[in-house]
């Protein structure tokens, strides 16, 4: 791999993630404050989470395609009890299932950021959020938020 | 052609200890003490056994081979996956069976949580951490950004959506948790036994919603086994032998790894996973979920017996609610479920023990037992494939 690639790896192992060659631009992206999702290069099929293999044609190559990170809600929960001491300061949170509008096929695992008790619910419109770029967490604000 | 026919002839089972009390009894002490009290209930000696069949990796079988002097293993072979390949565990057997490669197959399960916690079992820190958290997973780097680090949070998501899309309620959720707890109390040896209202469900504290403190299994320890052997054997060891009608494992390509991925299509996310394999267990049994007299079914977290009534067909798909809320679940119900109160009140060994209870209700020999129950299902955990389902029947 490259130096670049390495120090990556290196960040991301701090943070707890141990990509692979065919995660890596994933975490690259997010790092660097953009979501990026696979594509098959033969057949266009999405998948999460990026693989060497297409499930759909079995072919190895894949696009790399930037996502707007503009989604629909799928599922959530929120998160309340902290199963381990270092969530104590984090619950409640949300946890959600996010589907991409420009990336069909693909559902993030993500939390949802700045939302009240009854404002999150399946269907909801949500955006990227950047913010914890640096720790490589994935994150949405609800729509009608960020649009103010 | 010689008799193809299998059964279980022997069952044993340790005392089921909250987390962290069998000590300092080891795995390998349940399981030789499971092991050896179905050989006494089965009458084979334990020099007898020549086959082993696990699921999740299973117990050191050179290890139980060198403590209990087995003469020779014929058979030795897991399941992969986790708790979703208990009640295969009986089909691994059958196959080592039919195929002559054994001739006495112990299934055993044992189950500590010394040190670790099932519960947030994909955690990465330490204090309290999670036994399944892989370092060299690159796909569960996709569950870690969002602290997604418990089994309960990863059922929430797939409970809401059922929620969402069928409009099934909390009140189905409570009516499985105050029914095993009611059956529990008249099963000895259960873990939770005081009485559980309505109120005290809905009083409970929120886990991760919709998925409240008594909707989640007890955290618990424990071994059990069970004997399986030619019919044809059993009949001269035990009055009632138990046969395995179908045991089947696997699971459809599209549930993959299940609640660790969580990209399933849509027509399959919001179900148990089970669909193909009880699809498969039916038609190798030739019977259907009317013939079905008790269901032993996998309780991690309540809602999920919902999902499986529905993928094994005593409801349709989406009707799990009513279903449950008209008292079918109950022992006067259409199909009872779990009599032993199951894993979230009588006790947890990844499946396990409701494999056991299913040969003590088809032999008649159950605590709290359904009346002239002949068939029994049991079924795996919802979980990353394979997953399992087991038909169970008294021999005519």
């Amino acid at each position: 791999m490259k130096t670049a690639d390495m120090e990556t790896m290196e960040k991301l192992a701090r943070l707890g993630l141990y990509p692979t060659k065919d995660t890596l631009p994933f975490w690259d992206a997010l790092l660097a404050g953009s979501l990026v999702t696979c594509r098959c290069a033969a057949c266009g099929r999405f998948r999460q989470p990026p693989s060497g293999f297409c499930p759909g044609c079995r072919h190895t190559e894949v696009v790399w395609q930037r996502s707007d990170g503009v989604g629909t809600v799928y599922s959530f929960t929120w998160a309340r009890h902290a199963f381990t001491p270092g969530l104590r300061d984090r619950v409640p949170y949300v946890i959600a299932l996010v589907e991409l509008d420009d990336a069909p096929g693909v559902r993030l695992i993500a939390n949802i950021l700045d939302a009240g008790e009854d404002q999150v619910r399946v269907g909801a419109r949500v955006v990227a959020d950047h913010r914890n770029a640096a720790e490589a967490r994935i994150d949405f604000v609800l729509r009608g938020e960020a649009d103010d | 052609m010689t008799d193809q026919r299998v059964a279980i002839a022997g069952v044993g089972q340790t005392t089921i200890w909250p987390r962290g009390q069998s000590a300092p009894l080891t795995e390998i002490d349940l399981t030789c003490q499971a092991l050896t009290s179905a050989c006494a209930d089965a009458g084979i000696p334990v020099t007898d056994v020549d086959g082993f069949a696990f699921y999740r990796g299973g117990v050191d079988a050179g290890l139980l081979a060198q403590t209990l002097g087995i003469k020779e293993i014929t058979f030795c072979a897991s399941l992969s996956g986790a708790g979703g390949g208990s009640a295969g565990t009986l089909g691994l057997a059958a196959a080592a069976i039919r195929s002559g490669m054994a001739t006495v197959v112990a299934c055993p399960m044992a189950f500590q949580q010394i040190g670790t916690r099932f519960g947030a079992a994909y955690a990465r820190d330490g204090v309290g951490g999670g036994p399944l958290y892989n370092h060299a997973a690159p796909e569960d780097d996709f569950l870690r950004p969002a602290d997604l680090v418990a089994p309960a949070q990863m059922f929430a998501l797939i409970t809401q959506r059922h929620m969402h899309k069928y409009g099934t309620t909390r009140e189905a959720f409570a009516e499985v948790a105050t029914t095993f707890r009611d059956n529990a109390r008249k099963t000895p040896g259960s873990l939770m036994t005081k009485p559980m209202t309505r109120d005290d469900y809905f009083n409970a504290r929120m886990i991760s919603d919709p998925i409240c403190l008594y909707d989640c299994c007890v955290e618990s320890e424990g071994a059990g086994v069970v004997l399986v052997t030619s019919l044809e054997r059993a009949r001269d060891l035990r009055p009632t032998p138990v046969e395995v009608l179908a045991s089947v494992h696997g699971g459809e390509g599209d549930w993959g790894q299940g609640i660790m991925w969580l990209n399933m299509p849509d027509e399959i996310f919001s179900s148990s996973g089970h669909r193909g394999v009880a699809r498969r267990m039916y038609e190798r049994a030739g019977i259907t979920p009317a013939d079905v007299d008790v269901a032993m079914i996998y309780d991690h977290f309540s809602p999920m017996v919902l999902l499986q009534l529905e993928d094994y067909g005593f409801c349709g798909v989406g009707e799990s609610n009513d279903f449950v809320l008209d008292g079918n679940i109950r022992m006067d119900g259409a199909i009872p479920v779990n009599p032993n109160g199951g894993q979230l009140s009588n006790g947890y060994l990844i499946g396990f023990s409701l494999v056991t209870e299913a040969v003590r209700q088809v032999r008649g020999e159950g605590a709290n037992q359904v009346p002239g129950a002949e068939v029994a299902l049991v079924t795996g955990g919802p979980a990353a494939l394979p997953v399992s389902g087991s038909l169970l029947g008294a021999v005519r």
